[in-house]
């Protein structure tokens, strides 16, 4: 019993402490049975594909009918020169409720800017003038530092290996999924629907 | 039922070994049984081998059939042909999992069930799982060489 309550107590620090994301990068009803947590870095060529051809369906077949919370979580990686930058940018488009625009921007044009580092011209055309200038102040935001600080920390003790990951938690069950399986769509909705069951 | 054989040092290790493989099969069985199996299918279409029937037919069937082979090897029974069959299973993954590392394949091993990334160190362990595998093949076809021998 000493025992239970010790190890209940070393995990209420945790539990308090464990913050979620900012309301913007996140999508869907958070009551979902699932939650699906992307950990993502905008200059992998991986997270590209995954954000073009798998997020797409399972936005459309789980998100949007309320079976799926989708939590977008930034992982850059320390090799990719301008992956934090974007992960930065994004996040406060996040918070100009922009997110999904300026992510599909993001990897829309992701050889171009990952050569030449144009961000800020690589995400104007899906901001408002008036939101280009919330942009500058927002990007400076301690939040914003804090959100990636907390998705790396979130992804490092997974530990992630390899972007893109999907952690998927159902109850108290929780599954990491990355690599090559990940792009089966097939099987993940197979994963996913054993799971709704 | 045999659970150990003492007769021999080499003996009395291939019988460890046995039982140490067998709880590792088990325990590879239940990882992947308490998932949905689809998750297990997603980690062998990782290794890009297989059809997705097959895909699927083998994450139905390959746990089922390691749990079998645990408790064969645990307990003894059929030695000869649990050891061999385990040795060949083993063999399948390791050149498997050579395959994927030569290619770069970047994925899940699905060893015991999802969550761990193919790695030299994964290499490392099944290597050393299959030397003790066929240690524990060649142990148990000689006893039952030696048995029919006697018995003759």
């Amino acid at each position: 019993m000493k025992l239970y309550i010790a190890a209940l107590a070393a995990m209420l620090p945790a539990l308090a402490a464990a913050p979620d994301t900012i309301p913007g990068n996140a999508l869907g009803d958070p009551k979902a049975p699932i939650t699906i947590e992307v950990f993502s870095d905008f200059q992998c060529p991986g997270c590209k594909r995954f954000h073009d051809e798998e997020l797409p369906l399972l936005v459309k077949d789980y998100v949007k009918r309320g079976k799926v919370y989708l939590v977008y979580r930034y992982f850059p990686l320390p090799q990719h020169t301008y992956g934090r930058k974007a992960a930065e940018l994004a996040c406060a488009c996040a918070q100009l409720g922009k997110y999904e625009p300026a992510a599909d921007a993001l990897f829309a044009k992701q050889t171009s800017w990952s050569a030449d580092g144009k961000l800020d011209e690589t995400l104007a055309p899906v901001l408002t003038p008036a939101e280009r200038k919330k942009l500058v102040t927002l990007v400076k935001d301690p939040i914003v530092q804090r959100t990636i600080e907390h998705d790396l920390a979130e992804g490092s003790a997974l530990p992630l290996q390899s972007t893109p990951t999907v952690l998927v938690t159902s109850g108290i069950r929780q599954f990491k999924i990355f690599g090559e399986g990940l792009f089966n769509y097939t099987l993940v909705k197979a994963t996913l629907d054993d799971l709704l069951k | 039922m045999t659970f150990l054989n003492n007769r021999t040092p080499a003996g009395l290790a291939a019988s460890i070994l046995r039982i140490v493989l067998g709880a590792l099969f088990v325990y590879a069985a239940w990882m992947k049984l308490r998932d949905p199996w689809a998750l297990f299918a997603i980690s062998i279409d990782s290794y890009q081998v297989l059809p997705l029937w097959a895909v699927e037919l083998v994450a139905r069937a390959l746990p089922w059939f390691e749990l079998l082979l645990g408790v064969l090897l645990i307990s003894g029974l059929w030695r000869s042909v649990s050891a061999t069959a385990a040795s060949l299973l083993l063999a399948v993954f390791f050149s498997l999992m050579i395959r994927a590392m030569v290619k770069g394949l970047q994925i899940d091993c699905g060893c015991f069930g999802p969550g761990e990334r193919l790695s030299w160190m994964t290499l490392l362990r099944d290597g050393a799982l299959l030397a003790s595998s066929l240690f524990v093949t060649i142990m148990a076809v000689r006893s039952t060489r030696g048995v029919h021998a006697h018995s003759a």
